[in-house]
C-alpha cells in the first residue's frame, strides 16, 4: 500500500528556554492512501498539533513530513499554500468560515483561482455537494443564518470541492448535537469509501469507531494503536472505551 | 484594580497607546500656545499703542494746507482731545545711500520724520521715545529685522551723512502692510534735507472717545478740510499691527483642531476594536450586574491617563517654547508684563483639551447602553461585521480578481471601520493641499488683479497733474513699452444715503485695458457708470444697479454702480469710473504698461525713473513681493510644514489602522492561508483596499480644500479687502505630486504591517 502521509521523528516545542513546553516528542506517523485513520488522547496531548504538523498548517522544531513522497517542510509559502489547496481539504471544530460572503462563495473560495475561466462549472459542482451534504437551498445565506451543522455541511463542502487526496479534521464534529454529528461522520464514510484519506482528531468514542485505525497519544508521544477490520460499531465502542480507560482520557 | 487595567492595557498596545499620547500632547502643547500667543499679542498691541500713542485718526495730505481752519476744526470740536500735524518727507530710495550705495529698498515710500511732541510717539525697542541728537537716525523695525540696514551704518540723503542707531517702532507703519516707512531724524536735520523730497503731512487726532470714531469722521468730512491721501483709524493700525501674528494664531488653533479630531478618530478606532474583541466579556459584566459606569470605567481608564499625561507635558512644551512664537510680537510691540494671564490662558487651553477628550470618550462608550447581554454572549459578534450586501458575490463579477474582491468586500463589510480611516486620510489631504492652494494663488501673476491692479509688468506713480500730454506722447513713442493706460487719481465728495457728504478716491481712465478681478458686474464703460471696491461697497451697502451720487463741479451727478471689485490699494476703499472732468485737479497719475518681449523691466524701470525723476515706477510683481512677500514666505513655509505633518500623520495611521485590521482579521486570514490564500495574496487583499481609500481620500480632500478650505481662506483674505476670493491651484501638485506622496506613503505603510500576516502561526487562531 502506498503511504500517503509520512511524518518521521517530528519534534514541536511551543514556548522559549523556561517556559517550554515539547508538544510533539519524536512522533512518528505513517498513513497509507485511503485510510481512515482517527488521533484520539487527553486534553494536551499533542493531537491537534499532529493534525497541523502532518498538514503543513504549523512548523515543526525537528523532523520531516512528506505528503505522496513530496517533503512539505522543503517547500517556500508559495507553494505550500498551492499544494495544500489541491491536495488537502481541512474541516475544523468551529466552522470557520468569512462573513462578508454568503454561503456558496465561501465554499467556492479556494478553489477560484483553479476555476478562474470556468466559474459557472465551480459553481454546479459546488451546489451538487451541497445537494449531496443536505444543504441545498442555503447558498444564498450569510453565515450568521444558518445552523452550526449547516455551516459545518458547508465547511466540509468546500474542504472536498476540489477533490482532495487528503481530509484533515480537527475536532470536525464537536460543537455539533448528535443527529448532526451522525450525519456529518456518514458523509465521511462515504468519501472514504469514494478513495479520500481521512485523519481527523477527536474525543468522542462515536466519532473514532468510524475509523479503521485509532492512533493513542500522550504527553506528545504515540501510545498505542487500534486497528479495526470487521467489527462491529458496539465492539468497535467497547474496545475504545476499554483503551481510553487505561490510558485515564 | 485600575492600575492594574491601565498597565495591561497599555501592555498590549503601546504602539497605539504612544501615537494617542503623542496626538493629545500636541494638541495640548498648540492650544496652550494659542492662548499664550493670543493673551500676549492682545497685551502687547494694546501696551505698545498706549505708550506710542497711536493716533485715533489720522489723515494724509499731500501739499499745502491751511493750518489755521484746521486748528479751529480741531479746538471747537468736542471728540477732539488733541490735534497735531506731522511732516512726513517722501524721498526716493534712489535719493538715500547706504555706505554710498543707492538703497535697494523701493517698493516701500520711505519717509523722513522728527519725533512728536503730543502722540504718534516712535519708540525704540524698549518702547522708549527716542530724541535723536543732529546726525543720528533710526530706521524703520522691518529693514532692521530684514538685515536691509543695521545698526552703525552710514546713511547719506541730500549730502547729508548719519549713522543709525537703532530701530524704531512705529504703531503706524511698522507692519507690512502699511506701504510707508519712517526714518526718525533730529528736527534740524528734517529742515536741512527737506529740498530733496515731497512733503506730506500727516494729520492726527486724539479722541476724547473712541467710540464717537464715526461722528468724528463725518464732522471732518462735512468740514471740507484737507483729504487728498488715505485715512487710517485706530482700529486699522491695530489689525494691521495684529494681522500677521492674528494668522499665526489662526493657523494654529485650526491645526489643533484637526488634530484633536485625529486624535478623537484614533481614540474611536481603537475603542471599537477593543469592544469588538471584548464583546462577549461586556455582555457577562453586563449580565452580572455591573452598571453601565462601572464598564464605561475600564475602558476610559487608560485614556484618562493618557490625555492627562499629554495635557500636562502639551502645556509644559508650551511654556518652554513659546519663546519661539512670541519673538515677532517682542521685537515688534515689546515686552507686556502679562505673564500670569498667559499661563492662565495656555492653562486653560489644555484643561479645555483634556475635557473635551474625556467627553468624546464618555460619549462615545454611551454606545454599550443600547448593547443587549444576551446578543452579545450568544453571538459575540458586533452587527456591522457581518455582510449586508446580498448581491455583491464573488461568484457574479467578472472585473476583479479574487485577491481584490476580497480587499474590497473587507471594506464594504466594515464601512464604520475603515470610515475612522477615510476620514483621517481626507484630513491629511486637506492639510497637504490647502495651504500649498493659498500659496500658489498668492504667487500667481492673478493674483494681483485681486490686489486692486492690472495684470501689468509696471506701475508708474506721478504726483499731481502736470505731464500728462507729455507722459502720453512719451509712452507712445517709446520703443520698448508695449501696451499701456494712464488713470487719473481724484479725490470727490458725495452723498451718503443720510445726505451727509464723504469723500471718495476714485480713478478715471479705461478700466478695460488693464482689468482689475470684478466680484460681480463690469468696469464702468460709460460717463454715468462707477464701479465700487468690495471695502467701499460693503461699507456704503451699496449693491450693483444702486446709484452713487457724486457732487462733480458743484454738480450732483448720480452715478449707476456696474461693478463691486477686490482692492488692497488706498486703504482697500476705491472706485473707478470711466468719465472725463478736465476741471478737478489731479491728485496722481497711475500708468500701467507692458514692455515688448526682450526688454528687461528692471532696466527699463530704472531709465522710466531717470526720465520722470518725480515717479515712482513699481515692478508689479515686487510690489506684490513687498505687500505679501513675508506672508507668502511664510504660507510657503507653512506649506511645506503641512506637507511632512501629512505624511507623517499618514504613515502613522495607516501603520495604526492596518495592524488593528490584521489583529482583528487574524481568524480570517488564518481561514484563507488554511485554504491555500498566500501572504502575498493576503497583502494584495489590503493593498487594493488601503490604495483605493487612499484615492477615494485624495479626491474628497481635494473637494473638501476647493469648497470648505477655499470657503476659509477666502473669509481671511476678505479682511484685507479681497472679496471671492478663488484658488489659483498648482496643477502639479494638486493633480500629482500630493497623490503620488499619500499613495506612496499607504502603499509602504500597508506593506510593512502586512508583513505580520507571514509570521501568523494560523493554527493558534483556528484550533478548537
Amino acid at each position: 500500500m502506498t503511504r500517503i502521509i509520512e511524518a518521521q521523528k517530528i519534534t514541536k516545542i511551543f514556548g522559549q528556554e523556561k517556559n517550554q513546553t515539547i508538544a510533539l516528542n519524536d512522533v512518528s506517523i505513517f498513513i497509507t492512501a485511503n485510510e481512515f485513520v482517527c488521533v484520539m488522547g487527553p486534553s494536551g496531548s499533542g493531537k491537534s498539533t499532529l493534525l497541523f504538523a502532518v498538514s503543513g498548517m504549523d512548523m515543526i522544531d525537528k523532523g520531516s513530513v512528506s505528503i505522496n513522497g513530496v517533503p512539505l517542510y522543503d517547500m517556500d509559502e508559495q507553494k505550500l499554500a498551492d499544494f495544500r489547496r489541491k491536495k488537502m481539504g481541512f474541516v475544523f471544530q468551529n466552522p470557520t468560515m468569512l462573513p462578508s460572503l454568503d454561503i456558496l462563495d465561501n465554499i467556492m473560495l479556494p478553489s477560484y483561482e483553479d476555476y478562474k475561466k470556468d466559474k459557472s462549472k465551480l459553481s454546479q459542482m459546488a451546489l451538487k455537494l451541497m445537494k449531496l451534504t443536505g444543504i441545498e437551498g442555503i447558498e444564498n445565506r450569510k453565515i450568521t443564518e444558518v445552523s452550526g451543522g449547516q455551516l459545518q455541511r458547508a465547511s466540509i463542502c468546500r474542504a472536498i470541492l476540489h477533490n482532495p487526496d487528503i481530509l484533515f479534521g480537527d475536532e470536525p464534529t464537536g460543537a455539533l448535537n448528535s443527529k448532526s454529528s451522525e450525519e456529518i461522520l456518514d458523509i465521511f464514510e462515504q468519501l472514504n469509501k469514494k478513495g479520500m484519506t481521512i485523519l481527523l482528531v477527536t474525543h468522542d468514542p462515536k466519532v473514532a469507531a468510524r475509523a479503521g485505525r485509532i492512533i493513542f497519544m500522550k504527553d506528545g508521544a504515540l501510545e498505542s494503536e487500534l486497528n479495526f477490520e470487521n467489527e462491529n460499531q458496539h465492539t468497535r465502542l467497547d474496545l475504545i472505551n476499554q483503551k481510553m480507560s487505561e490510558l485515564g482520557i | 484594580m485600575f492600575t492594574k487595567i491601565i498597565r495591561n492595557d497599555l501592555k498590549g498596545s503601546k504602539l497605539i497607546s504612544f501615537t494617542i499620547f503623542s496626538f493629545i500632547l500636541f494638541a495640548s502643547f498648540l492650544l496652550s500656545t494659542v492662548g499664550i500667543v493670543a493673551v500676549n499679542l492682545s497685551a502687547s498691541v494694546n501696551l505698545f499703542a498706549e505708550n506710542a500713542k497711536a493716533p485715533h485718526f489720522l489723515q494724509m495730505h499731500m501739499g499745502n494746507f491751511d493750518s489755521e481752519s484746521m486748528l479751529s476744526f480741531a479746538q471747537n470740536n468736542k471728540h477732539v482731545q488733541d490735534y497735531q500735524t506731522m511732516p512726513f518727507l517722501n524721498v526716493d530710495a534712489s535719493d538715500i545711500l547706504v555706505n554710498g550705495i543707492r538703497f535697494s529698498e523701493n517698493s516701500q515710500d520711505n519717509g523722513f520724520s522728527y519725533q512728536s511732541e503730543n502722540f504718534d510717539f516712535l519708540l525704540d525697542l524698549d518702547n522708549r521715545i527716542i530724541y535723536p541728537k543732529e546726525s543720528e537716525i533710526y530706521i524703520p523695525l522691518v529693514y532692521y529685522i530684514n538685515g536691509n540696514l543695521k545698526i552703525g551704518d552710514n546713511i547719506t540723503v541730500s549730502n547729508r551723512d548719519f549713522t543709525v542707531k537703532g530701530a524704531i517702532r512705529d504703531a503706524q507703519m511698522s507692519s507690512m502692510l502699511s506701504s510707508s516707512k519712517r526714518f526718525l531724524i533730529h528736527p534740524n536735520d528734517y529742515e536741512k534735507i527737506k529740498s530733496i523730497g515731497r512733503e506730506e503731512f500727516l494729520i492726527e487726532f486724539l479722541l476724547n472717545d473712541l467710540s464717537s470714531i464715526n461722528m468724528f469722521q463725518a464732522d471732518y468730512s462735512n468740514a471740507n478740510l484737507e483729504s487728498n491721501g488715505p485715512t487710517i483709524t485706530y482700529s486699522i493700525i491695530r489689525l494691521m499691527n495684529a494681522l500677521t501674528d492674528g494668522i499665526m494664531i489662526a493657523i494654529l488653533s485650526l491645526i489643533a483642531i484637526l488634530i484633536v479630531i485625529v486624535s478623537f478618530l484614533c481614540i474611536r478606532l481603537t475603542l471599537t476594536a477593543k469592544i469588538e474583541d471584548e464583546y462577549k466579556t461586556i455582555g457577562v459584566l453586563k449580565a452580572i450586574g455591573i452598571r453601565l459606569s462601572n464598564i464605561k470605567k475600564i475602558y476610559q481608564a487608560k485614556y484618562t491617563l493618557l490625555s492627562f499625561l499629554g495635557c500636562v507635558f502639551g502645556l509644559i512644551l508650551s511654556f518652554v517654547f513659546s519663546g519661539f512664537f512670541l519673538q515677532n510680537i517682542r521685537m515688534f510691540f515689546g515686552e507686556n508684563g502679562a505673564a500670569l494671564p498667559a499661563a492662565i490662558s495656555a492653562i486653560i487651553g489644555a484643561m479645555f483639551i483634556f475635557l473635551i477628550v474625556m467627553f468624546y470618550i464618555s460619549r462615545f462608550l454611551n454606545r454599550l447602553k443600547k448593547m443587549s447581554p444576551a446578543s452579545a454572549i450568544n453571538t459575540g459578534i458586533v452587527s456591522d461585521s457581518a455582510s449586508k450586501l446580498k448581491y455583491f458575490k464573488l461568484r457574479k463579477q467578472k472585473l476583479l480578481s479574487t485577491d481584490s474582491f476580497l480587499g474590497l468586500n473587507l471594506i464594504l463589510t466594515r464601512k464604520k471601520t475603515y470610515l475612522t480611516f477615510v476620514i483621517i486620510l481626507i484630513i491629511a489631504s486637506f492639510v497637504m493641499i490647502l495651504p500649498n492652494n493659498i500659496y500658489s494663488s498668492l504667487a500667481s501673476d492673478k493674483f494681483i488683479t485681486y490686489m486692486g491692479l492690472g495684470n501689468g509688468q509696471a506701475m508708474m506713480i506721478l504726483p499731481g497733474s502736470d505731464q500728462l500730454n507729455d507722459l502720453d506722447t512719451y509712452l507712445k513713442n517709446d520703443q520698448d513699452v508695449g501696451d499701456y493706460a494712464i488713470y487719473d487719481n481724484k479725490s470727490y465728495e458725495f452723498m451718503l444715503d443720510d445726505n451727509t457728504v464723504s469723500k471718495m478716491w476714485l480713478t478715471l481712465g479705461n478700466h478695460d485695458q488693464f482689468p482689475v478681478l470684478y466680484t460681480t458686474g463690469h468696469a464702468p464703460q460709460h460717463d454715468n457708470e462707477i464701479a465700487l471696491s468690495y471695502l467701499n461697497a460693503s461699507g456704503l451697502e451699496k449693491e450693483i444697479g444702486d446709484t452713487l451720487s457724486l457732487i462733480i463741479n458743484r454738480q450732483r451727478i448720480d452715478l449707476v454702480i456696474t461693478g463691486i471689485y477686490s482692492d488692497i490699494t488706498n486703504g482697500g476703499k476705491t472706485a473707478r469710473a470711466a468719465f472725463s472732468d478736465a476741471v478737478t485737479p489731479s491728485l496722481s497719475k497711475s500708468v500701467l504698461m507692458n514692455f515688448k518681449q526682450d526688454i528687461s523691466v528692471n532696466e527699463k524701470i530704472k531709465s522710466l525713473e531717470q526720465v520722470y525723476p518725480n515717479a515712482k515706477v513699481y515692478h508689479i510683481e515686487s510690489y506684490r513681493d513687498a505687500v505679501f512677500g513675508s506672508t507668502l514666505n511664510s504660507i510657503r513655509t507653512s506649506g511645506i510644514t503641512a506637507i511632512i505633518l501629512s505624511i507623517g500623520l499618514t504613515f502613522l495611521i495607516t501603520l495604526l489602522f492596518i495592524n488593528m485590521l490584521v489583529v482583528k482579521d487574524r481568524q480570517n486570514i488564518s481561514i484563507l492561508k488554511s485554504v491555500g490564500f498566500t501572504y502575498k495574496n493576503l497583502r494584495k487583499q489590503y493593498m487594493t483596499g488601503s490604495l483605493l481609500l487612499v484615492i477615494v481620500s485624495m479626491i474628497l480632500g481635494m473637494l473638501l480644500v476647493s469648497t470648505l478650505g477655499q470657503a476659509i481662506a477666502g473669509s481671511f483674505i476678505q479682511t484685507m479687502g479681497i472679496a471671492n476670493f478663488k484658488f489659483d491651484i498648482n496643477k502639479l501638485f494638486v493633480l500629482f505630486i500630493a497623490p503620488i506622496c499619500m499613495v506612496t506613503t499607504v502603499y509602504i505603510g500597508t506593506g510593512l504591517t502586512t508583513r505580520s500576516i507571514k509570521e501568523m502561526k494560523l493554527s493558534d487562531y483556528i484550533r478548537g
